[in-house]
């Protein structure tokens, strides 16, 4: 990469204080944009081995591939080995699609030598990402390079001598599998050492003359490792680990159907140990610590003799500190993504009970204070959409000094629900 | 016209039983053996009149309360709840005396009988019996309580005003080779009981509490009255003498003087109301094809008969206050059976369908009054109100005015004393 240092300048680097590394993903899920960076480059590795798995093979004899039969919905042909295309030519499948731009137009002497660099220093690419020789960086704020006399708008930027990719997090998480897999690869090919240096945009790149011909050789290889990693499968193979949600959310809201039990409820008639409602949250986690407010609204009846009832609605309000931890380490997995999160709350609760039969109607209202300790388990969907249940203890009762009926200090509560981390 | 009774007409010691009003409310129970003759003093029902001697209106009632298990104090001047006790044998049938200013409640039940004050203290089998209360005569302001039960034991007990036993002594039916067939309290502390061989004895009842081997009769022995089979006794307050009846006769007896004063016949009439309060007075059922009634009363030394208005088909309970020139009564439209259609023992309760109370200016039978009483409740009455007690187990209790309808509410009394299963 010549005088990268000189003639890139990245404007917005200059105010990089906003970049932050990619996680290590070890056991706490992830941050935003380490799933889709992990899974871009699972991608990208799995392809290129996929590569020269298929170069290893041994080759079939070098039979005419049958036309397919126009009148089949279907094409039953045996499928084709990936090497036996070149690697730098559209697939059908890709006729129309973006990533053909970067292949379709090129001569054969071109195209062969793109696709002799993926099957001769394929391995040496893989290396590259496996070892992780460059360490990707995020940043929120837009960058762009200098070229000559012209600035150029882009979504990464590679820095060889620091070993360092600078990637804008908000447009990555924007694109497509396939966008990613050639914005990486393409900033990972500038650690691909050529000569006395390493590949890079400026200069000619074998049969790719011109300025730019170093980066028209690395478009076409970016983009035609995308376009393999489909025929290799990954990009399916990967589809749900996208779409589910992600628990790096920062904000969560919960809603969940919830049970109060009161242990040793006294020896009042008119208590009521079981109490059901719902619950209404929503947190703000800093990393994995976080805040919340809560809303539990509870309802019970009992009935008592023959003719007396009694019905007594609570509503709790509540603040709490949380911290979550992911006890599974893959966070491209369904449990490496599932996460509990302990918190100790504080309650306002407000009570009302009426109690009557059939000549007297009344009825009583009380406050009290609590605070609650529990625990609860996220299991993730899709969309940020996620399962939870919950368990806490309450310490703190109430009472109704006319009824006359006094709870127990001691509760348990379970609550099932879905929250939606945003 | 303002007036006053000078006695409790039911409320010096109401005595409530078992108040299942779920049980009463689907019709009549089956007639009672044990109606108004044949006891000593009031018979103990769902609510028992019992007359006290001074004939003052009880300032507080007492109640068993089945829902809460135990005996509740009400102040029904102010409707107020004074006091609560539970009961020991919540499973048994509790009837209930009354002090009348609240001092004091008296449970009787099967074999037992505690005494709770509203000091707190619980006084429990002051004097022992063997059977179920039947009746009772009680004198608040002579101390007096004659309870009478099953077994023709008659328990006697001097209480003060504190709810303390003072004295007691339990004594049986026999006396001088014949056995007690009815009786009542004076005011004079005078226990008068009519023999089954047709005697009166006059028994004084400090004495024969001091005495517990005999009964200490005035005049040493039982006199014989002329009647045979007495089976009833009321008291005429403030004098000596005491109505007393028969199936042929009803007579005037003073037992002081020892001597009928007067009799009267009545062969072949249909009684339809024993009526202890105020003045003591029998109803009978006019001729056949009449539809009015005839209240038959001492008036001095003479029997006197006046057709009472046209009442309701059934009288339940009947006052009457003589020299106040009043009689109120409580009567329902229903009718027992073709062949048997009246009640004629003094209850208000007994049956629950379109109860009215209607109160009379007695000289001409000028209508004072005309309420109707709520059939979900068990009432009683007082000179001058209506207490009724509603089938509420959280608890609910009216006092009407009888004289203008107004009302007064007690609720939730219960709730406190509500238990678990």
């Amino acid at each position: 990469m010549k005088n990268v240092e000189l003639k890139m300048t990245v404007t917005a680097l200059l105010f990089l204080g906003t970049a932050a590394s990619a996680s290590t993903f070890v056991g706490n899920g992830g941050s935003s944009g380490d799933i889709e960076l992990k899974v871009a480059t699972n991608q990208i590795v799995e392809s290129l081995r996929k590569i020269q798995k298929s170069l290893e093979e041994p080759s079939t004899p070098a039979k005419a591939r049958p036309p397919r039969n126009e009148d089949d919905d279907e094409d039953d042909r045996p499928p084709r080995k990936i090497t036996e295309r070149n690697l730098c030519e559209c697939p059908e499948s890709f006729k129309n699609h973006s990533m053909c731009n970067y292949v379709r137009d090129l001569d054969d002497q071109r195209r062969n030598y793109c696709d002799k660099f993926l099957r001769e220093r394929g391995p040496e690419l893989e290396r590259i990402f496996a070892r992780e020789t460059a360490h990707v960086q995020w940043t929120n704020d837009d960058m762009s390079v200098r070229e000559s006399e012209d600035a150029r708008a882009v979504e990464g930027v590679a820095n060889v001598k620091t070993g360092t990719i600078t990637v804008n997090l908000p447009r990555f998480l924007d694109m497509t599998a396939y966008q990613r897999i050639f914005l990486l690869t393409h900033e990972h090919m500038h650690f691909v050492k050529e000569g006395a240096g390493y590949l890079q945009d400026e200069g000619a790149q074998g049969p790719f003359k011109g300025a730019r011909g170093g980066r028209e050789f690395i478009n076409a290889v970016s983009a035609s490792l995308a376009m393999a990693a489909s025929e290799t499968g990954a990009i399916e193979r990967y589809r749900g680990t996208l779409s589910r949600s992600k628990g790096y959310k920062s904000i969560w809201f919960d809603g969940a159907l919830l049970g109060i039990s009161t242990s040793e409820a006294g020896t009042s008639p008119y208590l009521i140990g079981r109490q059901e409602g719902i619950l209404l949250g929503a947190k703000y986690f800093f990393g994995d610590f976080g805040v919340g407010v809560s809303l539990m609204s509870t309802q019970g009846k009992m009935s008592l003799l023959n003719t007396i009832k009694g019905e007594e609605q609570t509503t709790y309000a509540g603040v709490g500190a949380y911290y979550r931890f992911f006890p599974f380490s893959n966070p491209l997995s369904f449990w490496g993504q599932s996460h509990a999160v302990v918190g100790l709350r504080a309650l306002s609760l407000s009570s009302r009970y009426r109690l009557r039969d059939d000549f007297n109607d009344d009825t009583y209202t009380t406050a009290a204070s609590a605070f609650d300790i529990g625990c609860s388990y996220y299991i993730p969907f899709k969309w940020g959409l996620w399962a939870f249940a919950q368990l806490n203890y309450l310490q703190g009762g109430r009472e109704f000094k006319d009824l006359p009926a006094k709870y127990d200090n001691n509760s348990t509560a379970f609550a099932l629900g879905v929250s939606y981390g945003l | 016209m303002d007036f006053k009774f000078k006695r409790v007409l039911m409320m010096t010691a109401s005595i409530w039983a078992a108040i299942v009003l779920a049980a009463c409310s689907g019709g009549p129970p089956a007639i009672s053996t044990a109606a108004d003759e044949d006891n000593v003093g009031q018979r103990l029902q769902s609510i028992t009149p019992v007359v006290d001697s001074n004939g003052d209106e009880t300032q507080a009632i007492a109640i068993y309360d089945e829902t809460a298990k135990g005996v509740h104090r009400f102040n029904v001047e102010d409707m107020t709840h004074l006091g609560f006790n539970y009961v020991s044998e919540p499973d048994q049938k509790h009837f209930v005396v009354a002090h009348p200013t609240g001092n004091y409640a008296i449970d009787l039940t099967y074999k037992h009988m505690t005494i709770f004050t509203k000091d707190g203290n619980v006084f429990r089998d002051p004097v022992r019996f063997q059977s179920t209360p039947r009746s009772a005569a009680y004198s608040a302001s002579q101390g007096y309580l004659a309870m009478y039960d099953e077994a023709q034991t008659l328990a006697l007990l001097k209480i003060n005003s504190d709810g303390v036993v003072v004295k007691k002594a339990a004594k049986g039916p026999r006396i001088g080779g014949a056995m007690i067939k009815a009786g009542d309290l004076d005011n004079a502390g005078h226990l008068i009981l009519a023999l089954d061989n047709g005697t009166i004895a006059v028994a004084d009842v400090e004495a024969s509490i001091d005495d517990p081997s005999q009964w200490i009769l005035v005049g040493g022995a039982p006199i014989a009255s002329g009647m045979t089979n007495i089976d009833w006794v009321a008291p005429i307050f403030g004098t000596t003498r005491v109505l007393l009846h028969s199936s042929t006769t009803v007579g005037l007896w003073d037992y002081m003087a020892r001597t009928m004063i007067a009799t009267k016949d009545i062969t072949g009439r249909t009684l339809v109301k024993f009526a202890k309060q105020h003045d003591p007075h029998l109803i009978f059922a006019g001729g056949s094809g009449s539809t009015s009634k005839t209240l038959v009363y001492a008036n001095g030394n003479v029997f006197e008969e006046r057709t009472i208005a046209n009442t309701q088909y059934t009288i339940l309970t009947s006052v009457l206050n003589v020299a106040a020139n009043r009689w109120q009564m409580v009567g329902s439209d229903y009718r027992m059976s073709v062949t048997r259609d009246f009640i004629f023992w003094d209850d208000i309760n007994y049956v629950k369908t379109n109860r009215r109370l209607r109160a009379y200016r007695f000289s001409d039978m000028l209508a004072l009054q005309d309420l109707a009483l709520d059939d979900r409740g068990e009432s009683c009455l007082a000179n001058s109100y209506l207490f009724t007690l509603m089938p509420a187990e959280l608890g609910f209790a009216r006092r009407q005015n009888v004289e203008d309808g107004s009302e007064k509410i007690l609720r939730r009394f219960n709730q406190p004393y509500i238990r678990k299963n």
